[in-house]
């Protein structure tokens, strides 16, 4: 009997370390989302590397946002929805100017966090819904919304180049 | 052991669980959004292109349901309802071709297993998941979206609002 209990006791609590380290780490799913973050991460600063720094104010018609705005609201959008997520107040940060440089270095520092809050993210902060601007909505989604909304003004900042006759960088998921 | 056993399958298991709806519902709205793109650019301007070595915008739809279509097939092992089609594309073909293939990928999504979404999928070394295959077709979706947008701006119209 109390080897049984005691067997028990131990498979409970190893099962306890190993569900709370696979909330963490070993979720494929989780690890789905951080690996797309990267690349994506990545290829919006490839995007924002390939336009000179004379060209970042340029649009195609008055009604855009210019490159630069594009990739700032990018960065922006990011950290709001990540701090979302993590449960922290919004960052109102701003690059410091429009300049390649500064936003570039802007689109780093928001790639920076929202990596470090998908690393120490749980299934259960992926679960969870949160109230955000666009309505009410699960971790997973929000997830699924950076990546998105990312795509989408990272696709137009492409066809920015295009017009300036610069081949944009090879499509990376 | 039940119970350690449980716990270890049960968190990827609620993962997938959420994220199989999270999948569909944004797929239909991604349907719908990109086909107010589609709808938004006239008719007679399907051949154009802002730029040489572009698509036009007739092709540029195609592409976006010809490759939603490879990704879902890919992604459940259904074949593509699309076959290739090369040339000029009309307003109308490019909308019937996006509405097959968006309905395609919702119904193979909807059909989708835990076991499904979870397989491993595509020669060794490059190999993606079901939902990871399912989230690229999405992705790509967006992207190319996000490339009609502007083509609908330089011709002078409002792109309709982003939708998620």
């Amino acid at each position: 009997m109390k080897t049984t209990f005691r067997m028990k006791n131990l498979a409970v609590s190893a099962a306890l370390l190993l569900g709370m380290a696979a909330g963490v780490l070993g979720s494929p799913l989780l690890e789905l989302y951080q690996k797309h973050l990267k690349t994506a991460g990545d290829f919006t600063v490839a995007v924002a590397e390939q336009m000179p720094d004379a060209d970042y104010g340029y649009k195609l018609t008055p009604a855009q946002m210019s490159f630069a705005e594009q990739l700032t609201h990018i960065a922006n959008a990011n950290m709001y929805f990540y701090s979302v997520l993590a449960g922290e107040k919004p960052s109102d940060a701003k690059p410091a100017s429009l300049n390649k440089a500064d936003v570039i270095a802007f689109l780093k520092k928001s790639n920076e966090y929202c990596q470090k809050v998908l690393a120490g993210a749980t299934a259960d902060q992926l679960a969870k819904s949160y109230k955000i601007e666009d309505g009410e909505m699960t971790g997973t989604e929000i997830l699924m919304l950076s990546f998105d909304h990312t795509t989408h003004h990272r696709a137009q900042a492409e066809m920015y180049l295009r017009s300036k006759g610069i081949k944009p960088t090879e499509y990376k998921f | 052991m039940k119970f350690l056993t449980l716990v270890l399958v049960g968190l990827p298991v609620a993962l997938s669980a959420q994220t199989q709806p999270a999948l569909i519902k944004h797929w239909q709205i991604s349907k719908h959004f990109t086909l107010a793109v589609a709808g938004a650019m006239p008719a007679d301007q399907y051949g154009y292109k802002p730029a040489e070595p572009e698509m036009t915008f007739g092709q540029l739809m195609n592409h976006i349901a010809q490759a939603d279509g490879n990704y879902c097939a890919r992604a459940s092992g259904a074949k593509n309802p699309l076959t290739a089609l090369t040339g000029d594309v009309t307003k109308d073909v490019a909308i019937a071709r996006l509405t097959q293939a968006l309905d395609f990928c919702i119904a193979q999504l909807t059909a989708a297993t835990d076991a499904d979404l979870a397989k491993m999928i595509g020669p060794a070394g490059n190999q993606m998941s079901g939902a990871e295959l399912f989230l690229g077709g999405f992705t790509h979706m967006a992207h190319h979206r996000g490339q009609a947008e502007v083509y609908l701006r330089s011709k002078g119209i409002k792109p309709p609002d982003y939708e998620f």
